[in-house]
């Protein structure tokens, strides 16, 4: 009898993995439409010329900084140095210092030449008081914000209320931007009026050599860690979002590289302070807002633009970055409880929402009690050992699905030019499956535990800085 | 069935991974040739376009010969940046290698992206068959946009009115790049939008007046008077912006006049404009508005009499002591937002306001009524 609930337990398990990987086939499948789609539709939209133009609508960059004195000779001034050499004509660049207790702004200061100016604006969104605002004698499209310690929504919020752009692109701090990626993500704002926000791709640049600030030629990362994310981001934040457009579910743009229409991001209130997962809250809120107000809120998400960012080097740093993020999804999925399976809420709501709750949320949990419960029976002579076939079956479709979204990346943007590259990347594709997606569940899980202690703070990030030439 | 689904799963692995390695060599492959076909194309292009003519003349043969898909790519990424003698160049290679019948061709194609093609090179073309206006007025807007964006300065004048029909079309795609255009024309364009602009029926008024604000040309000041009292206020808006362009003490009583709009953003773009125009006798005018009740307004007017120089700094001293809180902080602010980019303090002890006039550079000069007390 306990045998077979065992058994019947392992088999659940197994089900529950080729059932996500069979939502993940769906995603892959969508995103080769739409991929499909969007190549027919853009592959005749160069902007380049018309984007020199007064009548482009001014975009603010708004650059976080936060201890970032060891770093940010290598990071934020790397940042700010690739922004300002962009090729797009209105832009202005919003680096904001959220009271770091180090010299970060010093080091800016020094970097820049960046002199003091009375602050001259009006607090659209609350944020924590501003102590100052530079702004540079070299460079008049530079602006420093130093502002007392409120986390990453309220330095955000403080650089909304200061920006200037018809358009605010929040970046993170260790973030590249290809020369044109600002013009083509612009691009849905100037042809369609519903657009409130425009995600792009975000890649690891480890180990990628970089100069004058621009990743010249993406490799995988040494180490297996950054190179296991950097399968990872292909599958889920490439593929994923991608498949996700045409369902008119994309919930998600990434806080490392998104452009938003600061107006409807001031009407819905700016970021949410309490919540953790700040850039996707304000993106299903914006979503939600659309649908409650009658008020279309498209949100896009572009593949061509592209946006380099490193990757947590140490087991450490990615834990913490983890369980951040199943906080914030948790935190997004609770306020917004709403919305699951209320058709009021379109797309967003009968199918983005619920996916999220399963395969995000419940994913994790299911696939912990069942492994524990296998392993258990296991050693307790419970389980027919011929279940760990079924298992494995399940891990090897997973891993399969992987090397299709890689093959799809190749296919679609040959970001890794090199055939050693792409051998090792479909290797770490089923590491990924034996090692990491476990060690993935385990962080979550401390990421549930956290956020049920009512834990929300961020943590330290540690950053290596990219490798110049 | 359990030990089959494993190899079976593993199988698919393995198939993948093969099938994702060989499609990559296999790409790898294509690119290299593809790339070396592009940089023979580019090499043999550069002699054609930059080197004497007799250099061109020996290599004419071998243009005739090129693949004429990689010739098209090249020439629909190179031709936008190319002007002058490099453009007659390549006008002359597009006709002698019979590179135009191929894009009158594709102009009339029933396939759109075809006539997209066609429009991104369409300035290659002189042929008298070549139909440009219907490109202008295709039914697909993306080549009504493309062909609007690649039209050079020559071109121009002879598409004016399908431009400014284009000011209203439905895609915004297409409307920004016939702005565009009209806005690379310059003067030219004056006469036709001043016409357009006069019939103030148009639903394009704003796209109209927006383009007249960015050319800067005095002659439009003329018809802004209806559209500055417009209804909808943001054709007063774009009407104040465009003032701004202007001179004489016609745009300046206009300008006062929305001053006083009901509407916060014409307010804040007329005083911009006054500040624009330099406008130093409107400095009080622009101090009464320090007290705002619209923060961009308050704004708007700081910087302003900012911008105004000796005159504006005046009138902002003297709101250092405005019974308004609010005209009295933005008086501040702008002057300490100066004093801290230039170095210079021009800011006077609070107790009195009026002291050390003298010291402001340029006091002497401000005309009276225009802030000088």
């Amino acid at each position: 009898m306990v045998s077979s609930a065992f058994d019947g337990i392992a088999s659940i398990a197994a089900i529950w993995v080729i059932g996500v990987t069979l939502l993940q086939l769906m995603i892959i499948v969508s995103a080769i439409v739409e991929l499909r789609r969007i190549r027919r539709r853009d592959r005749h939209q160069v902007w380049r010329r018309v984007l020199a133009s007064p009548l482009a609508p001014k975009i603010s960059v708004l650059v976080p900084a936060y201890n970032e004195e060891v770093t940010v000779k290598v990071t934020v001034t790397e940042t700010v140095s690739s922004l300002l050499a962009l090729s797009y004509a209105n832009l202005e660049i919003v680096v904001i210092n959220d009271g770091s207790p180090d010299a970060t702004a010093e080091v800016l200061i020094e970097q820049f030449d960046l002199h003091s100016v009375h602050p001259i604006f009006q607090k659209l969104v609350p944020t924590a008081d501003v102590r100052n605002i530079y702004r540079s004698s070299r460079e008049p499209r530079l602006v420093l914000i130093d502002k007392n310690n409120g986390g990453k929504a309220d330095l955000l919020n403080a650089g909304l209320n200061i920006a200037s752009g018809d358009l605010v692109c929040a970046i993170d701090a260790d973030t590249l931007v290809a020369p044109d990626a600002l013009q083509q993500l612009v691009a849905p704002f100037i042809t369609r009026s519903d657009v409130v926000a425009v995600g792009g791709t975000v890649r690891l640049a480890n180990d990628s050599p970089v100069r004058g600030a621009r990743v010249t030629e993406l490799v995988v990362p040494k180490k297996p860690l950054p190179a296991l994310q950097a399968v990872e981001y292909v599958r889920a934040f490439i593929v994923g979002r991608l498949g996700w457009n045409p369902l008119g579910g994309n919930l998600i743009i990434s806080g490392a590289f998104g452009l938003f229409k600061r107006s409807a991001v001031l009407e819905a209130g700016g970021y949410e302070h309490s919540s953790i997962g700040e850039d996707m809250e304000l993106i299903v809120r914006l979503r939600r807002r659309g649908y409650e107000h009658n008020q279309p809120a498209r949100i896009e998400f572009l593949p061509d633009p592209v946006a380099w960012t490193e990757a947590p080097e140490s087991l450490r740093v990615l834990a913490r970055q983890r369980n951040r993020w199943q906080r914030g999804l948790m935190d997004v999925l609770i306020r917004h409880r709403k919305m699951i399976f209320n058709y009021r809420y379109g797309s967003a709501g009968m199918l983005a929402r619920p996916f999220f709750f399963v395969v995000e949320f419940l994913s994790p949990l299911v696939e912990a009690v069942s492994l524990t419960l296998l392993l258990v029976g296991l050693m307790a002579g419970l389980v027919d050992p011929a279940s760990l076939w079924m298992l494995g079956a399940a891990y090897g479709f997973g891993a399969a699905i992987t090397i299709m979204t890689l093959w799809f990346d190749e296919v679609a943007f040959r970001s890794y030019p090199k055939a050693r590259d792409r051998i090792q990347l479909a290797l770490y594709a089923i590491v990924e499956q034996l090692i990491y997606r476990q060690l993935t569940i385990v962080w979550r899980l401390w990421g549930v535990r956290l956020f049920f202690a009512g834990r929300t703070e961020w943590g330290q990030q540690v950053r290596r800085g990219y490798t110049t030439s | 069935m359990r030990l089959r689904l494993f190899i079976i799963s593993w199988v698919l692995v393995g198939l993948m991974m093969l099938l994702y390695v060989l499609w990559g060599v296999a790409a790898d492959l294509v690119t290299r040739i593809v790339d070396r076909r592009r940089q023979h194309v580019l090499r043999v292009l550069s002699i054609v376009l930059f080197e004497s003519d007799d250099d061109a003349e020996k290599v004419h043969d071998q243009v005739i010969g090129l693949p004429k898909g990689t010739l098209l790519g090249v020439l629909q990424t190179l031709a936008v940046d190319l002007d002058g003698s490099a453009r007659q160049r390549l006008r002359q290679l597009v006709r002698t290698t019979g590179l135009e019948r191929f894009i009158i061709r594709r102009s009339r194609s029933r396939n759109w992206r075809m006539r997209v093609q066609a429009a991104q090179l369409q300035h290659l073309v002189l042929h008298p068959d070549f139909d440009r206006v219907r490109l202008l007025t295709d039914k697909h807007h993306l080549v009504r946009a493309r062909t609007a964006e690649s039209l050079t300065l020559e071109q121009t004048p002879d598409c004016i009115d399908e431009l400014m029909t284009m000011l209203s079309d439905m895609s915004p795609a297409a409307r920004f790049a016939a702005q565009q255009s009209l806005l690379k024309a310059g003067p030219i364009c004056v006469p036709k939008l001043l016409l357009h602009l006069e019939s103030s029926d148009n639903d394009d008024v704003l796209q109209a007046l927006e383009v007249a604000a960015n050319l800067a040309d005095p002659r439009l000041i003329s018809v802004l008077d209806t559209h500055a009292r417009s209804t909808d206020s943001k054709i007063r808006e774009m009407a104040a912006k465009a003032l701004g362009n202007g001179a004489g003490d016609d745009a300046i009583q206009l300008l006062h006049r929305l001053v006083g709009d009901g509407d916060a953003a014409v307010r804040s773009r007329a005083i911009e404009s006054l500040a624009r125009m330099e406008s130093v006798t409107s400095a009080s005018l622009i101090g009464c508005h320090l007290s705002d009740q619209v923060f961009h307004v308050r704004r708007a007017a700081g910087l302003a009499l900012e911008q105004l120089g000796p005159a504006g700094r005046l009138t902002l001293r003297r709101h250092l002591d405005d019974p308004d809180r609010y005209a009295r902080d933005m008086a501040r602010q702008v002057l300490d937002a100066a004093a801290a980019r230039t170095g210079i303090s021009v800011i006077a002890p609070l107790d009195n306001p009026l002291a050390g006039l003298d010291e402001i550079d340029g006091y002497a000069s401000i005309p009276e009524g225009a802030g000088r007390w």
